[in-house]
């Protein structure tokens, strides 16, 4: 995988970059893209404001910045890779060239809460054919007996995986037209650690400091590849997003100048009040919720509320509201009271899914509800199927089902058991991550026999055929 | 349950008398010899206690106990008994029973095994999981939040004095609800030195002889507490850490040398009362005669000086000198919070010449770089898996610290940082984090059980299912270590305080 980024080099030009032909980009782009649900328009160009006095204040934006510098060096931006598998963006197209691999596993757990016992899961060129006890696998398919939980990768439907400029830039607070695929690192450690972790698709999210941050985009951590340019419409409605070194400075202030742009209805905010594109709501405390469901049923709007921690407090708010909750995923000591919050809505079964800060955290949040009494299956739906449609790539990823990508981890016990570890995870079919027995860095030389290593580093493959999965 | 909640040892009981009247004797106060004798008292009747528990004879647990508890109890204390029976009883990590029974009568452990019936009467819970309470060595649940970071504590600041045992009550039950039933909290973080720490129980009501179980269970200690203190500013700590126990020594020296001297001066006392016992007569003339000269002369009569009368001076009393030598001595632990390698290397060098010192170090996020010398000084490390931003090293996996410690041979224990009072509940959860980075089952369940007590010199009592012990039990509808498992209910002391949902 090539993962291209030469904004360093641009960087050291030290000065702003000229603006390129809005044509030539769009040609190159769609060039260099080969992914199914890449629609032209999804490729618009950072918003420039016309007036040219704006301009420079303009690249200092660091997300417009490094989108102009990934411009200026003739580069494609940042974010868009060469496809893991070449062909799995057309399957009806080269029947000649299919590649089949077929994965058992002592339990498959399907997503929706679903398990199959002694499953198979064929994957024909990076999607999942089949699925079930009992699949039909065609003769001479390499098959690879795995001894653990096969799970669907997990879906995080908001993270901080951008570099840090990005994700603390407010010093405007309003950048409706900021995509923000062009402003991560495919190579970064974040996203090769969230693989690690068993999570294969998260969506970026701008800074909370912005009352709209800009469209969101949906990658897969195995080598940052986009999978949706234009999630969603990032807005905040917390403290974050009320500043008093710029507009807004108040919550009035925020949520008048929200209702003007969205009644105005123009560009990004025509297309959410259309219904084509979601938002995403960071909304922390009650009144940030309050307000932010208020006005999207005076606007026509609805998504996900990023961060409210309380919502189960709110639950006559929010019950059956159609609002989606995506509980932060801070660390091990998230206070009682929210966490008895974020297990009553859990339990409330309304639809929630998490944020990704590290994967500990992740882990321990998920640990904290079922320690509460919240199903594992409620809290394995939110990982996976929620967490996906949530992304809005609910049909592609996030179940075990046919036609879905083969994006799938390997856990050494039940997914959710905190002394569980991934032991290999696929994307689009390939094993793309393979645990050490611990990490190396970390692990001195051990001076007891290997019969003493606990469950979590026993589950391994056994290839039947060589080069299978490879 | 006459447990004294301060350090008795029933090992020396008499030890303790004579520096008990020791004490009083350099005082020369009434009150203390009046102390003294109760502490006696009191200590032999723990002693007692304690005698028929002391060995866990893994063959007397398959006997039903058809006795009452055990001599134990010549007071009316609790009569109610509790039976409780559970799938699976961890006896101790390592020693399991299944479809087994533990019998609590008095608040304490008289039976455990299978085939144990009922006694009439008596309270039945039951469970999929029984085991023994889970102890954070390194919490702060019930403590004033001011006093956790206080600066100007002293080794002789108690922590009890710090808790306020009628607030977070949300937090003391949520702790239970995780299955802690026992914190050690310390204060004076951020102090030179961080003064005694309590083994408290968390009951939710308070009682004094329920809750308390240790109230000097350590004098602790911190080096650069806070994240980014300068290397050398830490290692000026490490040496007024040093200063401290310098103190303690000199105290404990003077203490030795002012009782050798008492002993002198008793003796010759002794002596000289023992010569004018014996030629009573000639002396109490040769007096007369002074006396009678004395008023002949018309001159006031002197009583004639002797040598022995020239009593020993007692060290002038200090009472964080004198906590400080029941550190030197190492009759209580002394538990450093200390991260850094540099740190960690300056501390290990410099408590060499204190050789009864026992040494507890909490937090070692950099203690991969020490763990040969940690393993082979047998300093046990108390572990916070979800720290990991504490040491110098770049990126290191503070979940696989207490496995990598393991490896080498360091005692771990798992503690919850001693700062948040609500992190006290997700030992289990980090314990269960370390168990998916390496370690092993059995000894997670050592760390969160039988090696804190072990520690905290309450192995005795706490810790484990063993008969004799205080009965402080879990009853669970799982595996301790797995994420889905639920706390049913916990019993402190062999009452019911907390039953979940």
């Amino acid at each position: 995988m090539r993962a291209v980024e030469r904004v360093p080099a641009a960087a050291s030009t030290g000065r702003a970059l000229p603006q390129p032909a809005q044509g030539r980009r769009f040609v190159h782009l769609a060039s260099r893209t080969r992914l199914g649900d890449l629609d032209p328009a999804s490729a618009v160009l950072p918003h420039i404001p016309k007036d040219e006095s704006m301009i420079g204040q303009t690249f200092l934006q660091a997300p417009f910045l490094l989108a102009l510098l990934a411009l200026g060096t003739g580069t494609p931006e940042v974010a868009v890779d060469a496809p893991v598998t070449p062909a799995a963006e057309s399957p009806a197209g080269a029947p000649a060239a299919r590649e089949l691999l077929a994965l058992r596993a002592d339990v498959v757990h399907l997503g929706d809460g679903r398990t199959v016992e002694n499953g198979t899961v064929l994957i024909e060129d990076g999607r999942i054919r089949a699925v079930g006890a009992s699949v039909d696998v065609p003769s001479g398919t390499p098959t690879v007996q795995l001894h653990g939980h096969l799970a669907p990768g997990f879906v995080l439907p908001h993270s901080s995986l951008l570099p840090i400029a990005e994700r603390f830039d407010a010093t405007r607070g309003f950048l409706p037209d900021a995509a923000i695929v062009h402003a991560f690192r495919p190579e970064s450690d974040a996203l090769s650690k969230a693989l690690a972790a068993g999570v294969t698709t998260v969506v970026l999210a701008p800074t909370e400091g912005n009352v709209v941050g800009g469209v969101t985009g949906v990658v897969k951590t195995a080598g940052g590849r986009v999978l949706k340019r234009r999630a969603h419409l990032a807005l905040s409605m917390s403290n974050a997003a009320v500043d008093d070194r710029r507009f807004p400075t108040s919550f009035s202030g925020l949520t008048t100048e929200l209702r003007r742009l969205f009644t105005a209805g123009e560009g990004v905010y025509g297309e959410v009040k259309s219904g084509t594109l979601p938002v995403l709501v960071a909304a922390r405390e009650r009144h940030h919720v309050a307000r932010a469901v208020d006005l999207g049923a005076e606007m026509g709007f609805k998504g996900a509320l990023i961060g409210a921690a309380l919502a189960g407090e709110q639950l006559d708010i929010l019950d059956k509201s159609g609002w989606t909750v995506v509980f932060e995923t801070p660390g091990p000591n998230i206070n009682t009271r929210i966490q008895e919050a974020m297990a009553d809505y859990a339990k409330s079964g309304n639809p929630f899914a998490f944020s990704y800060v590290d994967a500990d955290g992740m882990r321990m949040a998920t640990a904290q509800l079922l320690r509460r009494g919240v199903s594992p299956d409620a809290v394995l739906r939110a990982l996976t199927v929620t967490g996906a449609q949530v992304a809005g790539v609910g049909g592609r990823v996030g179940q075990i089902e046919r036609g879905f990508d083969a994006d799938l981890v390997l856990w050494s016990g039940h997914p959710l058991e905190l002394s569980s570890a991934p032991v290999v995870v696929y994307v689009d079919g390939k094993a793309v991550h393979r645990a050490s027995t611990r990490p190396a860095s970390t692990r001195p030389a051990s001076t007891r026999p290997a019969s003493t290593r606990p469950a979590s580093t026993r589950a391994k493959a056994d290839t039947k055929h060589t080069g299978a999965n490879r | 349950m006459p447990h004294s909640a301060t350090r008795a040892r029933s090992s020396s009981p008499l030890k303790n008398f004579a520096r008990a009247l020791s004490t009083c004797a350099r005082r020369g106060s009434v009150r203390t010899v009046a102390a003294a004798l109760v502490a006696f008292t009191g200590v032999a009747s723990a002693g007692a206690q304690d005698a028929p528990t002391t060995p866990p004879a893994p063959a007397a647990e398959t006997a039903p106990a058809t006795a009452p508890a055990p001599a134990t109890a010549p007071a009316p204390v609790r009569v109610e008994s509790v039976l409780v029976r559970g799938a699976r009883v961890i006896v101790r990590p390592g020693h399991e029973l299944e479809n087994a029974a533990v019998l609590i009568q008095g608040g304490r452990i008289v039976a455990v095994g299978t085939g144990i019936e009922a006694p009439e009467g008596a309270r039945v819970l039951e469970g999929e999981v029984v085991m023994a309470g889970i102890i954070d060595p390194w919490g702060a649940v019930g403590l004033d939040l001011a006093s956790i970071s206080d600066r100007t504590a002293t080794a002789s600041a108690r922590a009890i004095d710090a808790l306020d045992p009628y607030s977070q009550d949300h937090i003391r039950e949520a702790a239970l609800g995780a299955g802690i039933t026992a914190v050690r909290i310390g204060i004076g973080r951020d102090g030179r030195i961080g003064g005694l720490s309590a083994l408290v129980r968390n009951s939710p009501r308070f009682d004094r002889e329920t809750s308390i179980v240790l109230e000097d269970a350590s004098v602790s200690a911190a080096i650069g507490p806070q994240p980014g203190t300068d290397v050398f500013a830490r290692l000026d700590e490490v040496d007024r850490l040093i200063a401290e126990l310098e103190k303690g020594k000199r105290q404990l020296d003077a203490v030795v040398e002012y009782d050798k001297k008492l002993a002198e001066w008793q003796k010759a006392i002794a002596e000289k009362a023992a010569e004018s016992e014996k030629e009573f007569k000639k002396v109490q003339r040769a007096r007369e005669k002074e006396m009678a000269d004395a008023k002949e002369a018309k001159k006031e009569f002197k009583e004639k000086a002797y040598k022995e009368d020239a009593k020993p001076k007692a060290p002038r009393y200090d009472a964080d000198a004198k906590q400080l030598a029941r550190v030197v001595t190492g009759e209580l632990p002394l538990f450093v919070e200390v991260d850094r390698v540099q740190d960690l290397r300056a501390l290990l060098q410099k408590t060499k010449v204190y050789p009864r010192l026992r040494l507890v170090l909490a937090g070692v996020a950099d203690g991969r770089f020490v763990a040969e010398e940690l393993a082979e000084r047998r300093i046990p490390v108390i572990v916070v898996p979800a720290r990991s931003d504490r040491g110098g090293a770049f990126d290191q996996d503070g979940f696989a610290l207490a496995a990598d410690l393991a490896d080498k041979g360091v005692t771990v224990l798992f503690g919850s940082g001693g700062i948040d009072p609500d992190a006290s509940s997700n030992l289990p959860l980090l314990a269960a984090m370390a168990v998916g980075r390496g370690l092993e089952r059995k000894t997670a369940l050592e760390a969160l059980t039988t090696l804190p007590a072990r520690i905290l010199d309450v192995g005795h009592r706490l810790g484990s299912l063993e008969r004799g012990k205080d009965a402080d039990v879990l009853i669970l509808s799982g595996d301790p270590l797995a994420t889905t498992t639920r706390v049913r209910a916990v019993l402190l002391a062999g009452e019911v305080a907390f039953e979940g949902r």
